[in-house]
């Protein structure tokens, strides 16, 4: 049954437009995400109206394409200038720059190269077999299902939090209280917006992204004397052996799986996936103590669990015809554009479509290695670039990125007074990634405890009402058990160690 | 300043932006309707649950700084490679420097244009930074911004404030 789908699928699919679409739709989205303040929602609505003349599966396809180029597109400036291109990328900068840092910006972009196409491809494979199972799962989710998840996912706070977990909770703390600016979800008053406009509209993701962890490297730039380094042959190193990507393949594994799971429940997005797949590789890896210092597995899980949602948010737009993201909200309207509308019937009656639309999704991944190929060649050279040049470069860069998204010079302020937050914060060792995992979780954490505890009239009991929630607090109390014993470990090893070192008094 | 002293001077930095927090920023900034008692549905619950993490996490940061009797990490200032870090005094000194320079970028860029603000921005930093080589210096501030104002207006059909770019390029197109 599946084969005959195919075998109709492939016919529809294979034509010289449909391939091209893949390979231009692809390459845009990863200029389009290698852009900072561009990202594959904006990519993917500017390219929209190119497809209204195309046949549906070539216009959809273009579409798709962009949309998987972008979201791996975003973890090039992640890696070489500590500017994520999308949030999805944000994951990678933690240990993309350090290894850029290192002289390994090539090897880093590969290993992000790698792991982006092995999930995108696992998630394309979700997407044609499983869709029916999955699109069942997250249709379970409720509200105190997304609390019960959300919390679990807090816990990686933990494990970017470095050596001091006090100020990774802190700057959580802080990034919470910034990602509450706004309008109340509930009753719609205002918070923390003191009279102004802007401030009553909320604080957009990118500027934080970017003043977060571009603008105190600029900063900091002004408290140094530049000094030229002679970077370890960069060509010897920059390829991923295989003794390195079998090393990080269980992360790209699970990474993927966490993806497709996070991507097929609709309003979740790459983010939180990357972060869930860090935090889980974090765990698990030999290498623990390495993440956040520049560690290849770190760079292959969050691009893992980033790439692993693309496959999988089309599932809910194709079983269900509910859109998983604002991405595939457009692509959506795409479908509706030529006379598709996607849900069971688009099975039953346009399977051929369907089909078509999974072979060129297959296809998507080949071509975003051979893009990705092609550009790391030219990409990591910019890793050579002086810093007296290239930052001037990346801070306009970052102006035009922060202005770009709403076309609103007030967002620049954000970025730059975010950016004096986050110089401050590199002064003083204060981690900055709890800041921006609370900043992307937080509201959805919130939201769904107030909207869950509505629905129960305050009665907490409804955070506990099924298996999900259950599994998802009781991950999150084993992961706290953990860490408070982990950090006690630590604590008397270091209190040992300085035992050992004070000099003997008589 | 000391490890010991920085540490117990961000501890108190904390606690002190928590209580400000509590006892003026929530108060004041976040109302809340007159009909509904303090609880988990207050627009208020939030902010108060992050500021209570903030103020424990100030806490105890400070009291684990007053009572460690030496510092076992260095700061990451001393650990990273590259560049070499200037004395203090240099230091504060480019710091103003360049704060003086991004708020003069902001300002420009509000009333001038972003391509403007932007070539001259490039062309200050990288002084600043110690670039010499002007060309070079002069050719990027020349050739970015206005790649940039390209890209984003006729590929990515963004507006880009600028009055002058806009009136060079729509005499060349």
């Amino acid at each position: 049954m599946i084969i005959d789908n195919f075998a109709q699928g492939f016919e529809l699919f294979f034509s010289w437009g449909n391939i091209l679409a893949i390979l231009v739709g692809v390459l845009v989205g990863i200029v389009f995400g290698a852009i900072p303040g561009l990202t594959g929602t904006m990519a993917v609505a500017l390219v929209l109206p190119f497809t209204f003349s195309l046949a549906p599966v070539t216009g959809i396809l273009l579409l798709v394409g962009v949309y998987k180029g972008a979201v791996y597109g975003g973890s090039i400036p992640a890696i070489l200038i500590k500017t994520p291109g999308t949030p999805g990328g944000a994951c990678t900068v933690m240990d993309g720059y350090p290894l850029a840092r290192q002289g390994k910006a090539g090897k880093a972009l590969n290993m992000a190269l790698y792991s982006s196409a092995c999930a995108d491809f696992i998630s394309n494979l979700a997407l044609i077999f499983m869709a029916g199972f999955i699109a069942a799962f997250a249709l379970r989710f409720g509200p105190p299902e997304f609390f019960a998840l959300m919390c679990f996912s807090l816990t990686i706070i933990a494990g970017v939090s470095g050596n001091s977990l006090m100020k990774g909770l802190a700057s959580a703390a802080l990034g919470l209280l910034l990602a509450s600016v706004g309008l109340d979800i509930i009753f719609g008053t205002p918070r923390f917006a003191f009279g102004e406009v802007e401030l009553t509209a909320g604080i957009n993701f990118i500027p934080i992204l970017i003043g977060l962890f571009a603008m105190p490297e600029i900063i900091n730039q002004f408290t140094k004397r530049y000094r030229v380094v002679t970077r370890i042959a960069e060509a010897a190193n920059a390829r991923v052996s295989w003794q390195e990507f079998k090393g990080s393949l269980r992360s790209i594994l699970r990474g993927s799986l966490i993806g497709v799971v996070l991507g097929a429940i609709p309003g979740i997005g790459g983010a939180p996936a990357a972060f869930v797949s860090y935090g889980a590789a974090q765990r698990a890896s030999k290498n623990a103590d390495n993440f956040g210092k520049g560690e290849l597995e770190g760079v292959a899980a969050s691009e893992a669990g980033n790439n692993g949602v693309c496959g999988a948010t089309m599932i809910p737009l194709l079983s269900l015809g509910v859109p998983g993201d604002v991405i595939t909200a457009v692509i959506l309207g795409a479908f509706m554009i030529h006379g598709l509308t996607p849900g069971p019937l688009l099975f039953q009656e346009n399977i051929d479509i369907v089909y078509a639309i999974f072979c060129g999704i297959l296809l998507s991944s080949v071509f975003m290695v051979m893009w990705g190929k092609l550009g790391i060649r030219v990409f990591s050279r910019i890793a050579d670039i002086p810093n007296t040049i290239l930052f001037p470069a990346v801070l306009v860069l970052c102006v035009f990125g922060a202005y770009a998204v709403n076309s609103n010079p007030f967002d620049v302020l954000v970025m730059f007074l975010v950016g004096i937050l986050g110089f401050a914060m590199l002064k003083g060792n204060i981690p900055p990634a709890p800041f921006l995992i609370a900043f992307v979780l937080g509201p959805m954490l919130e939201n769904n405890l107030r909207r869950a505890l509505q629905m129960s009239n305050g009665d907490y009991s409804i955070l506990l009402r099924n298996e999900i929630t259950i599994f998802f607090l009781a991950l999150t109390v084993l992961s706290l058990i953990l860490i408070t014993v982990r950090n006690l470990k630590r604590w008397r090893r270091r209190t040992a160690e300085k035992r050992d070192d004070a000099p003997l008094t008589n | 300043m000391t490890m010991k002293l920085k540490e117990v001077s961000i501890g108190l930095l904390v606690l002190a932006l928590a209580v400000f927090l509590l006892i003026f920023l929530i108060p004041e900034g976040v109302p809340q309707p007159g009909r509904l008692r303090e609880g988990q549905l207050s627009p208020r619950f939030w902010p108060l649950v992050a500021t209570s993490i903030l103020f424990l996490s100030g806490l105890v940061l400070t009291a684990m700084a007053w009572f460690e009797k030496e510092q076992a990490t260095p700061s990451s200032a001393a650990r990273e490679g590259g560049d070499e870090e200037l004395p203090l005094k240099n230091a504060i000194l480019g710091l103003i420097v360049g704060f003086i320079l991004l708020s003069g970028y902001y300002w420009v860029m509000t009333r001038v244009g972003m391509v403007v603000a932007s070539a001259i921005g490039i062309v200050l930093l990288g002084y600043a930074y110690g670039e010499c080589r002007w060309k070079v210096l002069v050719t990027v501030a020349l050739l970015l911004p206005v790649a940039l104002y390209l890209f984003f207006v006729y590929v990515a059909g963004i507006p880009i404030p600028d009055p002058l770019a806009r009136a060079v390029f729509r005499a060349i197109f």
